[in-house]
């Protein structure tokens, strides 16, 4: 039941009403030109400010690059691109901290986000903490790119593996570089790469079939026959290496890893002198072979035993003195020579506790002794 | 001509309109959405103004000279416009909005809110270190009582309107409906529990939804999740709750003494002394940019740990020299902002400190700017419970609400030791208008002191000499009478006063020189003793207690000098129902 004492002029209240509707009208179109043209020049403006930004990231001023990244923010908060590059700015300046809560907020938005994850992967990896670094790298491998996603992700992957390289990290690095196996571009680059990779990883049979595909499809490629030679070398089959290595340094004599490729080969020629098992000697060659290496064996655990092993050693160096002194017929050289390496393996194992090995690859005795023990 | 019935949709919207008209309950709720909508409206164009207006007066790469040029100019512009066009759009609007409602019948007139819009923008944008939420809140509650008035609403529902807008305005104005509707019940209208809730939460919701329409769903402050690194890190918060307590002391007694200098220069410099505020603020903006303006920006940056130690003290101390000059030189705009600015970087050195001394158990600075900002709004603007929602709706931030709570209570006590009387209420009084505080709305007892409120029988002159005053009061049985003068009311003298100043054989001095040499006056409190017809006998009782004196001269709160009445000891006692007097109350009655 209506209240005539509340009730009001009716003029006055729908003319009210009238005004009132007319100015929310006109409020609302006034508020939409004013928000319109607030968003282009804010957008417009921070677009400016991360132009700035990446300027002075090129000339490596990088907090200058993250305040103006701060700005290029404040003008278009909603934009995912501007904390990014503030984070990877705040990352190169070093401001790891700063750089972790930036990149923290912009996850919290989008955890799954490819690059957000692979920058703050290289903050934790900065900052030392592998295990976080190796969580955020997963996230932005598996993660969601803007553009040319697989080739984004076997990138991030490249890196990864690249970090478990740096850290002798073996078993997570060949568990990278499988998948990397599938999905890496077959360019030479990318293969040799992997292919490198894969010896740090200690698979050098995959190295060597990644190499053996290189060469095959460019004979020209030095890069390649080296890579290939140190797979091989790694192998074991040093004249496979050596064969290689001829061909890089003649491919290319000068070029950067030709030292390397000449100290490699130097190595291997040494080691194939050396080798009583080489395929193809007679032998006499054989057994004078044998003979050679337990000569060299005896001379240095002379040198270095020290005397509590010597007098445990004792036996082994006789029998080394004796067959090395003892005249052998020609057909008795084969047993010999084995009998000779058999005696000089014995010998090696038992001066280890005093006689420090050299480094394997490049110490060529160590590398034929290994050879025969296999 | 053949006349056509109106279409049966709009008969049926015509009727339901007439039915709405007629009913009180609907009609509320409906201008309290069409409020909301409205206020909202008008505050985002407000916001996107002022903003506009901003990047056009200091485009990318401008010169240094511009910081000091254009704030001054800004200032003598809106300085002229206030002084001669809209008196009533000077300073906050806060303390206006409450004075609309309280004592002017719910009247704001559109020319305020015009006059408000347009000097608000223009000095806001120029760099005024100014806030816009005040005037938001003095627009919002000046559309609500045009609307109000225009729809031939009564006076007592325009009044009920005011919250309202103030509501919705802050919702757009701050980002936060929650604490604005917190806000309009603890400091516009002084009471948690009252009756317009309903409403001020719909025209909240109503503003807050517009502005998100048109400015999307972003914090006003982007904050990283903070949390309470170690128990002991209290023990800082409570620190930081003294560092912003003595903070907010020290801002407003410099804005209120500053004010009050000004005030007492001559009137016709009025239209000037804002450009003291601009070219202040432009000079100290000229080497350090970021004083300028309200400085949300910057906030952003120091909460997400981004404070150098030494710029933050500096900008704080600045801050507070920039925004009280700009205010108490009569520029319009608010305190809101700059309070959480002063906040904001009182927390970030407290916190920096903190953090060099003990790194294991403290957050870094952020978090303490954080709290810093809850805890000076609530040293500052005193209103602890709304600083705290507000803290969590602008950050989204739920954390680190404890911390704040501690923080904030004991910069709120501080505060309220040094200066017991809050800003609002303080400025009100500069200008004669005594707005009810929280004290007001204590124990009522019976009634109010309209209840026993009677015309005064004798009023003396404030020229007549103590003799004479004397000899006029003799047949009065009361114990003291009004004394008016030119300008009104000029206080109370009691028959004690008069018979000692003949002991002292000052018969001949006037009346006015007699209640200026009065000890309980003096250039701390020029006021005399006092109610006004809205307080409550009880407090009635108490004041009387506290003066010793059985009469009390009854003000209006637009001007204490205006006398409505008197009340009478007698009287309030027979109030509550206690025949006669104490022996101990001197003889009163007529």
């Amino acid at each position: 039941m209506p209240n005539p004492e509340i009730a009001l002029s009716r003029h006055s209240f729908f003319r009210t009403l009238f005004f009132v509707a007319l100015a929310a009208a006109s409020l609302v179109v006034v508020d939409t030109v004013l928000a319109r043209t607030e968003r282009n020049e804010t957008s417009l403006a921070a677009a400016r400010f991360s132009r700035e930004g990446e300027l002075l990231l090129q000339q490596h001023k990088y907090s200058d690059a993250a305040d103006s990244f701060h700005s290029a923010i404040a003008n278009a908060r909603n934009n995912p691109d501007y904390p990014l590059a503030l984070g990877q700015a705040l990352l190169d300046a070093g401001q790891l901290d700063e750089a972790n809560s930036t990149l923290t907020d912009l996850l919290q938005a989008d955890s799954m986000a490819g690059a957000p994850n692979l920058a703050m992967a290289r903050v934790f990896a900065k900052e030392g903490q592998f295990e976080q670094a190796a969580f955020y790298y997963h996230r932005a491998i598996y993660g969601q790119w803007k553009q040319d996603a697989a080739a984004n992700q076997v990138k991030v992957r490249f890196e990864l593996a690249g970090l478990l390289a740096g850290r002798n990290s073996k078993a997570e690095l060949l568990a990278e570089l499988l998948p990397l196996q599938e999905d890496a571009s077959p360019d030479a680059a990318t293969q040799a790469r992997l292919a490198r990779l894969f010896m740090t990883a200690g698979s050098p049979t995959r190295a060597a079939a990644i190499f053996r595909d290189l060469v095959h499809a460019a004979p020209q490629d030095a890069e390649a026959h080296q890579g290939l030679g140190d797979a091989e070398f790694a192998l074991g089959d040093f004249a496979a290496a050596q064969t290689a290595f001829v061909a890089a340094l003649h491919l290319a004599p000068n070029a950067p890893g030709a030292s390397t490729a000449r100290k490699a080969l130097e190595i291997t020629d040494q080691v194939l002198n050396l080798d009583p098992m080489r395929r193809g000697l007679a032998g006499p060659e054989r057994y004078e072979r044998s003979v050679h290496i337990l000569q060299l064996v005896s001379d240095r655990v002379t040198l270095c035993m020290t005397p509590s092993h010597a007098e445990s050693a004792k036996p082994l160096l006789d029998s080394a003195n004796t067959a090395l002194t003892r005249r052998v017929t020609p057909n008795a050289q084969p047993e010999a020579a084995e009998a000779n390496l058999e005696v000089a393996g014995k010998l090696w194992q038992a001066a280890k506790p005093d006689c420090k090995p050299g480094p394997t690859a490049g110490d060529p005795l160590q590398l034929v002794l290994a050879k025969a023990a296999q | 001509m053949t006349a056509t019935s109106p279409a049966p949709a709009f008969s049926k919207i015509r009727s339901w309109l007439d039915e709405l008209r007629q009913s009180e309950n609907q009609l509320v709720l409906v201008l309290s959405l069409v409020v909301g909508i409205l206020v909202g409206l008008v505050t985002v164009g407000f916001i996107l103004v002022t903003g506009r207006l901003a990047a056009h007066m200091y485009p990318a790469g401008g010169s240094g000279w511009r910081r000091i040029l254009v704030p001054t100019l800004g200032a003598l512009s809106t300085g002229f416009l206030l002084a001669k066009y809209f008196p009533f759009a000077r300073g906050s609007g806060i303390p206006q909005a409450k004075f609309a409602l309280v004592v002017n019948d719910g009247l704001i007139t559109f020319r305020t809110i015009v006059g408000k819009l347009l000097c608000c923008s223009t000095s806001l944008a120029s760099g005024l270190a100014l806030g816009r939420e005040g005037p938001s809140v003095q627009i919002g509650a000046g559309v609500a009582s045009v609307i109000g008035r225009n729809a031939g609403l009564k006076v007592e529902q325009v009044k009920a309107l005011i919250p309202v807008g103030c509501s919705a305005a802050l919702a757009a104005a701050f980002n936060t409906p929650i604490a604005a509707v917190m806000f309009t019940l603890e400091e516009i209208m002084g009471d948690l529990h009252a009756t317009v809730l309903g409403t001020a939460v719909l025209s909240s919701a109503a503003a807050w939804m517009v502005l998100h329409y048109f400015l999307g769903d972003d914090p006003l402050f982007h904050v990283p999740a903070y949390r309470l690194v170690h128990p002991e890190e209290l023990g800082i918060y409570a620190v930081l709750g003294v560092v912003g307590g003595l903070a907010s002391v020290v801002f407003v007694k410099l804005l209120l003494g500053m004010r009050a200098r000004f005030m007492r220069l001559p009137k016709s410099t009025v239209w000037i002394q804002p450009v003291v505020g601009g070219l202040t603020v432009g000079l100290l903006g000229y080497f350090y940019p970021d004083v300028m303006g309200v400085g949300y920006d910057y906030i952003d940056r120091v909460l997400n740990g981004d404070a150098v130690l030494k710029m933050v003290v500096l900008l704080g101390l600045l801050k507070i020299v920039a925004t009280a000059t700009c205010y108490a030189s009569g520029n319009a705009g608010g305190i809101f902002g700059p309070s959480l600015f002063i906040g904001a970087m009182m927390g970030a050195a407290t916190g920096g400190i903190a953090h060099k001394l003990f790194p294991g158990i403290t957050a870094g600075p952020g978090a303490y700017a954080l709290v810093g900002m809850g805890t000076a709004f609530a040293g500052i603007i005193r209103t602890p419970f709304t600083s705290v929602i507000m803290i969590f709706e602008l950050t989204r931030d739920y954390t680190i609400i404890v911390p704040l709570m501690i923080s904030n209570t004991i910069a709120y006590f501080i505060s309220q030791k040094f200066q017991p009387v809050t800003i609002y209420d303080a400025l009100a009084q500069q200008d004669g208008v005594h707005l009810p505080s929280a004290h007001a709305h204590g124990p009522t007892g019976p009634g109010n002191a309209t209840l026993v409120m009677r015309a005064a029988p004798l009023v003396l002159s404030a020229q007549t000499t103590v003799q004479a005053a004397l000899q006029q009061a003799q047949d009065s049985s009361l114990d003291a009478w009004p004394v008016a003068a030119p300008s009104g009311l000029a206080g109370m003298v009691r028959r004690k006063d008069l018979a000692n100043a003949i002991a002292r054989e000052a018969g001949a001095t006037t009346l006015e020189t007699l209640l200026n040499d009065l000890p309980s006056r003096n250039s701390a409190s020029p006021e005399f003793i006092h109610i006004h017809p809205d307080h409550s006998l009880h407090l009635v009782l108490e004041r009387m207690g506290s003066g010793g004196c059985s009469v009390l001269p009854v003000v209006s709160r637009a001007s204490v000098r205006q006398l409505m009445g008197i009340v009478v000891l007698d009287d309030v006692l027979k109030a509550y129902g206690v025949v006669g007097h104490s022996p101990a109350a001197p003889a009163t009655g007529d």
